[in-house]
């Protein structure tokens, strides 16, 4: 597949094509940095909070009753979000076949 | 006449196809340059036509049948549509530019054409010849990378694609045959006697076909993520954008569309899940999207249609984005294969920002492009009191963050580090990226640009308090869900196999068949055959043993024949003579 004309795999550095360089050797990405981590946690948790918190501030009212309440929108998306990765991965059971199903 | 044709062939959808032939003489870089400069001017052209310019003209004037054509229009509708086209295909060129594959550009451009022209149409006859043009093109960037898995998709992509065209034609010849003339303009499924009209049907299903309706819509998830890095950037911007746009000129405020429509916004989000190839995830993503078109078109309202052409114009924008940032994963990797992926922000730094970008522009996070146009349907919905059609497009809003806000930068770029450390994107990549990363905060940033040249006239504010919070809360409480999901190991890993979809039916079922009955068919016709050869020839050989040169009646030929011609002639002689 590499050797398709519309591709260009070489790593950096490389002179020929190949396959990409790999990462040994070197220190953990910026983003794999413990404190990166914690620190992306911390702002997550603190927007929710203040966005949580600010639906109760603003008037959040729409054209249907259940946005009247201030934290609908945020506890809706937690659901939402964790019912489609905790109930769409059943489908795997279903609907997965092997790779190359369509070419045997 | 003179005066029309000269418009006519002056157009911006004519001067585009024009430039593409025009290409197919020049190397990679004057053709990216000459494609440009084309679609300058035809923008420019664009941008000169008067809003409300119809130009007609009559093809054929008989006695009982006269047809009279509109090959141009511009009005609200046609003119974003038109403009959009341009700029996808401009970011397009910009792309492909490194690569330089003569076929693919050329394919490119003549399908931008065909869109520009289908989206200027004013008949159902200029809008078949270009419906058919931009199928066809289409085509090319599909079978391009040579593979025999593109081949077969690419096969099928073309069926599907004509079919549409199929039932555009038996639409509009409909409409012809029932006197009905073959402007394109609203119509709707039902009669006012009350009974289905079969016209009309027809068109909306060529339309829905290629709108990817449920059920019609595995063409798509087949074909573009098949096609070559830079075909399935192309593919993912006209054919889907041009049938949303002949549905809210055909059929706005059909009730029916709203519920495809919603439909659609919410099915992709679960296969998207568990796909594995990141291309195809966006090929569902771009069949969830389309849906909030859809469902738009459907509501119907002044809003609604301003909401989806809003949509249709971001959306190909930073659709094109995040097919240029996966392209760009591919030439430099040679896979989109989550499973094979991971780490990638570590040395290709700007397409990992240009794919958030991306990803943050789809998802609708205020000051992005997304968040200014899905806000007129969601708002539009409101009004209409259609809760549980809103509902269901606020279910599919938090799926859009699961598989294009997240599930695509984190696979590709961080996640799992797969080892590899490819190269950046090269700098022409970078510069279209560059640019659509741009329109989309430009968009959002200040939406009343696009909100000027909508449709309608429009008086929307998109940045009230309860709009940002509301909407920050759905889309961080669901990326909290999401880490918390990834914390505790509940997020399903990815897993290399293929999932069925609707396909499965024609190409496994459908398949075994058409082997079958083909099968069948050439052994009822060998049966056949095989019986009335016998039956020739077992009376060929009794003529000959009777006429034959050792027949009976061969012994006296000349007296035996005329024996029996006499005979004959005797019998019709008296059956005349006893009638008389």
């Amino acid at each position: 597949m590499t050797g398709r004309k519309d591709m260009d795999v070489s790593p950096p550095g490389a002179a020929a094509s190949g396959g990409a360089a790999s990462g040994e050797g070197e220190g953990p990405g910026f983003f794999d940095r413990p404190g990166v981590r914690r620190a992306l946690w911390i702002i997550l948790i603190a927007l929710c909070a203040g966005f949580g918190l600010a639906g109760f501030v603003v008037d959040v009212s729409g054209k249907f009753p259940v946005e009247d309440f201030g934290l609908f929108y945020g506890i809706f998306g937690f659901l939402v979000f964790s019912f489609i990765v905790l109930a769409g991965q059943h489908l795997r059971k279903i609907l997965m076949r092997p790779e190359d199903y369509y070419d045997r | 006449m003179t005066g029309e044709l000269y418009a006519i062939l002056t157009s911006p959808g004519a001067i585009v196809i024009v430039v593409a032939l025009l290409g197919m003489a020049l190397g990679p870089t004057a053709r990216a340059g000459l494609y440009l400069a084309g679609l300058a001017a035809s923008a420019a052209v664009l941008l000169g036509y008067e809003k409300g310019l119809a130009v007609s003209f009559v093809m054929l004037d008989a006695p009982f049948f006269t047809i009279a054509l509109t090959p141009l229009r511009v009005d609200g509708l046609s003119f974003i549509f038109a403009l959009i086209f341009h700029i996808a295909a401009a970011l397009n060129v910009i792309y492909a530019w490194r690569i330089g594959d003569r076929a693919q550009d050329v394919a490119g451009l003549a399908y931008a054409g065909a869109a520009i022209g289908g989206a200027l149409a004013g008949d159902l006859l200029t809008l078949f010849v270009f419906w058919e043009v931009s199928a066809i093109a289409s085509a090319v960037l599909v079978f391009a990378p040579g593979t025999r898995e593109s081949y077969s998709a690419g096969m099928r992509y073309l069926v599907v694609q004509i079919l549409s065209g199929l039932l555009l034609l038996a639409g509009l010849a409909l409409f012809a045959a029932d006197g009905r003339g073959l402007a394109f303009e609203a119509m709707s499924l039902t009669l006012e006697g009350g009974g289905l009209d079969l016209a009309a049907l027809a068109l909306f299903l060529a339309f829905g076909i290629k709108a990817a309706f449920p059920f019609l819509h595995n063409w798509l998830q087949d074909s573009y993520p098949k096609a070559s890095v830079t075909g399935s950037v192309v593919l993912s911007a006209f054919t889907t954008k041009l049938a949303v746009y002949a549905l809210a000129r055909g059929f706005p405020g059909e009730d029916p569309l709203i519920y495809i429509g919603a439909a659609m916004t919410i099915f992709p989000v679960f296969f998207a899940l568990i796909e594995n190839n990141l291309r195809k995830v966006l090929a569902y993503s771009l069949n969830n999207q389309v849906g909030f078109m859809v469902c738009a078109v459907g509501v119907g309202t002044e809003l609604a249609i301003n909401g989806a052409a809003a949509h249709a114009f971001v959306h190909i924008i930073y659709k094109a984005l995040l097919f240029m940032s996966m392209g760009a994963v591919l030439y430099r990797t040679g896979t989109v294969k989550a499973t094979e992926l991971g780490g990638l922000y570590r040395t290709m730094p700007a397409t990992t920002a240009f794919c958030i970008i991306g990803a943050m522009s789809i998802s609708a996070f205020p000051l992005f492009s997304g968040f200014v146009a899905k806000s007129l349907t969601m708002s539009a919905l409101g009004y209409e009191g259609l809760f549980f059609v809103w509902l269901a497009l606020l279910f599919a809003s938090a799926g859009v963050l699961e598989h294009s806000g997240i599930k695509i930068p984190y696979f590709a770029f961080f996640g799992h580090d797969s080892g590899k450390r490819p190269r950046e994107a090269p700098p022409q990549m970078l510069a279209a990226m560059g640019i659509a990363a741009a329109l989309c905060i430009g968009v959002g940033v200040f939406p009343g640009a696009l909100y000027s040249i909508l449709p309608y006239a429009v008086k929307y504010e998109p940045y009230t308090a309860a709009h940002v919070v509301t909407q920050m809360q759905l889309l961080l409480f669901a990326t909290l869900a999401f880490a918390l999901l990834i914390r505790f190991r509940l997020y399903p890993d990815e897993v290399a196999s293929t999932n069925l979809d609707f396909d499965w039916f024609y190409r496994v079922p459908g398949r075994a068949f058409l082997s079958w009955a083909s099968g069948a068919s050439r052994a009822t016709w060998n049966a056949l055959w095989g019986i009335a050869s016998a039956r020739i020839h077992a009376l060929m050989a009794r003529i000959y043993a009777v006429h034959g040169p050792e027949g009976q009646l061969a012994r006296s030929w000349p007296i035996g024949f005329m024996a029996l011609w006499t005979a004959v002639l005797l019998g019709f002689v008296l059956i005349l003579s006893f009638l008389a």
